[in-house]
C-alpha cells in the first residue's frame, strides 16, 4: 500500500471542485429544507448527495482505471508496485473520497434535520402471514419473539376500496396484553410495545372499524428498541452507503481495465442496482445497495434503521476481492501480445 | 546471434520472441524473432533500427512492462517483472505515460514514493533532477501543459529519480531541443560514471551512440550487427557514411580537413555546427550577446 | 477543453443546481418527501418505470401486499402515468378476482372494487383519465359478462347501468368507442331489466 498513489486515486476521483460542487448543493437545499420534517429532511438530503454524487465518483473511478491500464501502463507497469500494491492504494483513495462524501451527506442531513423527537431503532424483524388482508372478518394471527421495552411494528398498505379503516394491533405474552389502534386512510404502520416476561408472543392485526382494504407488507414484523438520538439515523445511513459505494467505485475502477470507462461505470452500476431492480426480496439481505435503499426509506419515516448484515459485509468484501482480482489480470492483460 | 560479453551480466536475453495480434482477427505477427542478447554491467549500449523493428518491444519486456511468453530475460538475475529488477531498472517509454494531471513534482513525488524514497531525500533529488534538466521552473506545471521536449525531459529526470542500475532509454532525443539535448548528455555521463547500464534506442545514429561501448542493430526483430561503431564501420567497409565530430579547427583548417578526405577517396557529404555549437549560440542569444563574441 | 472555459461551466452548473432548490415546488409538500421528488425531477419518469418492473416482479411472485407498496411509490414518482393504474386495476381485477382463482363471491366483489376504486384514483391524476374512465366501464361489463353471482352486485342490470355511466363519462373526456359503448350498454342493462 502506498499513500501516495491513494492521494492520486482520491484525487482524481473526488476532485476539489466535484466536493465543492456537491457541499455546494447539500448545503443549500439543507438551508431551504429546514421546515421540512427531520426525517423527510434527512432521507432528501442523503438522496441528495447520494443521487448527485454517486454517478460522478463511479464515472471518475472507471475513468481513473482505465487511464491506468491505457495512457499510463507504462508507468504503473514499470513501477516496482505490483498491479495489486497499485489496486489496494487505490481502493484506500477510494475509501477516502467515499467517506468525504458522506461526511458531506451526513453533516447537510443533520444540518436540516432539526429540533427532532427521540425515535426508535431497528433491532431485527420477524416473521408474519404473507399478503395478509385486513377485511373486517376474521384477525390475522401469528407468534414472533420480542423482549421487553421493545416495539413491534406493521406496515400496512391500503386498498382503497372505501374511505377508511381502524385496524388494532394486539400483542400478548401469557396473561399480559399490549395493544394499539391506528385510522388508516392511506398506507401507514403501526406499532405496539412488547409486553413484559419471557414466553412466546402472540400477536394479532384485525380490522375493526371502516371499510378500506389492508394488506400487511413484507411479511414481517419489525422490531424497535430506543434510540439514544435520532440522529444515528444518519450515521447508520453511513454506514450503508460507504459499504455500498466503496465496493461499487472499486468494480467500476477494476472494470475499466477490461473496457471503456463508460461501459465499465455503466456495468458496474448494473451489477450493483441489479438485484434490487429484479425486486428480488432476498436482495435486501445481501446487497448492500439494497440494503441502502431499504435502510433510506426507513429513516424517511423517522426510524434509525439497522446497520448493514453481516451477509451485506461480507458482499461487499467479496466484490473488493472480485475487483482487485479483475484489475490484476486487467493490468497483466494489457502486458500480453498475441 | 549471442554477443558474449566478458563483464558480469547485467541483461542476458535468450530465444526471446514477441507476437503482436493485428487486424480484425487478431492474427499474430511476430515482432522479435529468437533474440539473444548479453549486456554486461556498466556497458552503455545504442539500440538502433529502423521504424517497427522491435527496438521499443525489447525495451518495454527488459523493463518488465509486457509479460516475457517465450523465451526468457534476466534482469540482474532476477526476472524483468520482479519487483528486485523493477527496482533497478528506471525506464523511459517513448511516450510520455505520466500521469498528465499532476504537475512534475507530484509525479516524481509520486513516483519515488513507489520506488520507496521519501523525505528530504526524495524532495532534493526530485528538484536536483529538475534543475537539471531545465524544468525547475516549470515543476508545478501539470505536465498536460508542458511541450513534446519538455516531457522528454521529465521522462528521462523521472526514469532516472531512484538511481537505477539499469537505465532504458526509448527514443531520449527525439523532440528534444539542443539545450535539451546538452543536459540529457551530461546526466547520462552521470549514469555512466556511477557505473550503471545504459540501453538508449534511436531509429538513426544521432550524436548520443558516438559514446556507445556497443551498436545493436535490429531489424525486423532480428539482430543484424552488432559491435562498437569502430567495428560496425569496418563491417560495411568503404560503403560507410560516417560522421566526423571536430573541435578547435578554423575555416582553413576546416577546408585542409576536406581536401585530405578527398585525397584518401572520400567525399564529405556535410559540414554541420553540432549540438554543443547550438547551444552556446542559444545561450548567447538569451544573454544578449552577438554569436561572434566570446564569453 | 481549456482551464478557463472549464471553470465557467463549473460555475453555470453550479449556480443552475442552486437556482433549482429556490424554483418552487411542482407539487405541494405533502408528500413523502419534497425534496427526494424535487431532486429525481426529469428522472422520475425512468425511476417510476423501473418501480413498475419491480411491481411486475412482486405479482409474479404472488406478493400483492409488495406490489401495491411498490406501486405507492411509483404513482408518486409518475402519478401522470396512465398505464402504471391500468396495470395494477387489471392486476386486482383479472388476476386476484378472477372466479377460477378466487371461489370466494365476496372477496372477488371486494378486488374488482378495489380495482374500480384505484382506476378512480388514476382518472383524477392521469395523463389519460379517459382511457382508465372507459376501462372502468368495461370492468363492470367484463364482470357482468363472467360473473356467476350477479345477485352481489344487483344483478346484471345494475352492473351494466354502472358500466354505461363510466362510458358515458369516457365518452365526455374524448375517448372516441365510449359513446357506442355507452348506448351499448344501456341497451343490455334494459334487457337484462326485462
Amino acid at each position: 500500500m502506498n499513500a501516495r498513489a491513494a492521494l492520486f486515486a482520491f484525487r482524481r476521483v473526488a476532485s476539489p471542485a466535484t466536493l465543492a460542487l456537491i457541499a455546494l448543493l447539500a448545503f443549500a437545499a439543507a438551508a431551504t429544507e429546514r421546515s421540512t420534517p427531520p426525517a423527510l429532511a434527512r432521507e432528501g438530503l442523503w438522496n441528495l448527495v447520494l443521487v448527485c454524487a454517486v454517478p460522478l465518483l463511479v464515472a471518475r473511478a472507471a475513468a481513473h482505471g482505465a487511464r491506468l491500464n491505457t495512457r499510463e501502463r507504462n508507468f504503473v507497469a514499470a513501477s516496482p508496485h505490483s498491479p495489486a500494491a497499485w489496486f489496494r492504494s487505490s481502493v484506500l483513495g477510494l475509501a477516502v473520497a467515499t467517506l468525504v462524501t458522506l461526511a458531506l451527506a451526513a453533516s447537510s442531513a443533520e444540518f436540516s434535520a432539526t429540533n427532532e423527537p427521540a425515535r426508535l431503532a431497528l433491532r431485527g424483524v420477524e416473521p408474519a402471514p404473507q399478503s395478509a388482508v385486513l377485511d373486517g372478518r376474521a384477525p390475522v394471527r401469528w407468534s414472533a419473539s420480542a423482549g421487553h421495552g421493545e416495539t413491534l411494528r406493521v406496515e400496512l398498505v391500503f386498498v382503497p376500496v372505501g374511505t377508511n379503516a381502524t385496524v388494532e394491533l394486539r400483542a400478548r405474552r401469557e396473561s399480559k396484553l399490549q395493544s394499539a389502534r391506528a385510522l388508516f386512510n392511506r398506507s401507514g404502520s403501526i406499532e405496539v410495545s412488547a409486553p413484559e416476561g419471557d414466553g412466546e408472543l402472540s400477536l394479532e392485526l384485525e380490522r375493526v372499524e371502516g371499510d378500506a382494504l389492508l394488506l400487511l407488507v413484507g411479511g414481517n414484523v419489525q422490531r424497535f428498541v430506543p434510540a439514544a438520538t435520532p440522529r444515528l439515523a444518519s450515521v447508520v445511513l453511513a454506514l450503508h452507503a460507504g459499504l455500498a459505494l466503496w465496493s461499487l467505485l472499486a468494480l467500476a475502477f477494476a472494470l475499466a481495465t477490461w473496457m471503456a470507462a463508460g461501459y465499465a461505470a455503466s456495468l458496474a452500476g448494473a451489477l450493483a442496482l441489479g438485484p434490487w431492480l429484479a425486486g428480488d426480496e432476498f436482495a435486501s439481505t445481501w446487497s448492500p445497495w439494497g440494503q441502502l435503499f431499504d435502510a433510506l426509506a426507513l429513516a424517511g419515516k423517522g426510524y434509525v434503521p439497522a446497520e448493514p448484515s453481516l451477509v451485506a459485509l461480507g458482499v461487499a468484501v467479496a466484490q473488493l476481492a472480485l475487483a482487485g482480482a479483475l484489475f490484476a489480470a486487467g493490468i497483466r492483460r494489457g502486458g500480453r501480445g498475441a | 546471434m549471442a554477443v558474449p560479453t566478458p563483464r558480469p551480466l547485467a541483461v542476458e536475453v535468450r530465444g526471446l520472441r514477441r507476437n503482436y495480434s493485428t487486424g480484425f482477427l487478431g492474427r499474430p505477427r511476430e515482432v522479435l524473432h529468437g533474440l539473444e542478447l548479453e549486456i554486461g554491467r556498466g556497458e552503455f549500449i545504442g539500440l538502433v533500427g529502423p521504424n517497427g523493428s522491435g527496438k521499443s518491444t525489447l525495451l518495454r519486456l527488459l523493463a518488465g512492462v509486457d509479460e516475457v511468453e517465450q523465451g526468457s530475460i534476466r534482469v540482474f538475475g532476477h526476472a524483468p517483472d520482479s519487483q528486485a529488477a523493477r527496482r533497478a531498472t528506471g525506464f523511459c517509454p517513448e511516450d510520455s505515460p505520466f500521469p498528465s494531471d499532476l504537475a512534475a513534482r507530484d509525479v516524481l513525488a509520486l513516483l519515488g514514493s513507489l520506488h520507496g524514497l521519501g523525505g528530504a531525500e526524495l524532495e532534493r533529488r526530485a528538484n536536483e533532477l529538475l534543475v537539471r534538466v531545465g524544468l525547475a521552473e516549470s515543476a508545478r506545471t501539470k505536465l498536460g501543459a508542458y511541450s513534446r521536449g519538455m516531457l522528454r525531459r521529465f521522462g528521462i529526470a523521472a526514469s532516472l529519480l531512484h538511481q537505477p542500475e539499469l537505465v532504458l532509454l526509448d527514443e531520449p532525443t527525439a523532440g528534444l531541443d539542443a539545450p535539451g539535448y546538452a543536459a540529457i548528455d551530461g546526466l547520462l555521463d552521470e549514469v555512466r560514471a556511477r557505473g550503471a547500464t545504459l540501453v538508449v534506442s534511436s531509429h538513426l545514429l544521432g550524436e548520443l551512440h558516438q559514446r556507445c561501448d556497443r551498436i545493436v542493430v535490429l531489424v525486423e526483430g532480428r539482430i543484424v550487427a552488432s559491435g562498437s561503431s569502430e567495428e560496425l564501420v569496418r563491417t560495411l567497409g568503404a560503403s560507410a557514411r560516417l560522421e566526423l565530430a571536430v573541435e578547435g579547427l578554423d575555416a582553413n583548417g576546416l577546408a585542409e580537413l576536406r581536401r585530405v578526405a578527398e585525397q584518401r577517396g572520400g567525399r564529405v557529404v556535410a559540414v554541420q555546427p553540432s549540438q554543443a555549437v547550438l547551444v552556446e549560440l542559444y545561450r548567447r542569444a538569451a544573454t544578449g550577446k552577438t554569436p561572434g563574441e566570446t564569453p | 477543453m481549456k482551464p478557463r472555459t472549464r471553470r465557467v461551466l463549473w460555475i453555470v452548473v453550479a449556480l443552475l443546481a442552486l437556482a433549482t432548490f429556490w424554483v418552487p415546488a411542482a407539487r405541494p409538500r405533502t408528500g413523502r418527501s419534497s425534496l427526494t421528488m424535487r431532486l429525481l425531477g426529469p428522472l422520475a419518469g425512468p425511476v417510476a418505470a423501473a418501480q413498475w418492473v419491480r411491481v411486475d416482479l412482486a405479482i409474479r411472485a404472488g406478493r400483492t401486499d409488495l406490489a401495491l407498496a411498490r406501486a405507492e411509490t411509483a404513482f408518486e414518482l409518475a402519478p401522470t402515468s396512465t398505464s402504471g393504474w391500468f396495470f395494477l386495476s387489471r392486476h386486482l381485477a383479472f388476476d386476484l378476482a378472477s372466479p377460477d382463482r378466487e371461489p370466494d363471491a365476496a372477496v372477488r366483489q371486494r378486488w374488482v372494487e378495489a380495482a374500480l376504486a384505484l382506476a378512480a384514483r388514476g382518472e383524477a391524476q392521469a395523463s389519460d383519465p379517459a382511457e382508465l374512465a372507459f376501462w372502468q366501464g368495461l370492468l363492470l361489463a367484463h364482470t357482468a359478462e363472467i360473473e356467476p353471482e350477479l345477485a352481489r352486485w344487483g344483478g346484471a342490470a345494475a352492473l351494466w347501468e354502472r358500466a354505461a355511466g363510466h362510458f358515458e363519462r369516457a365518452a365526455q373526456l374524448g375517448h372516441p368507442d365510449a359513446a357506442v359503448a355507452a348506448t351499448s350498454a344501456r341497451e343490455l342493462a334494459a334487457d337484462s331489466a326485462r
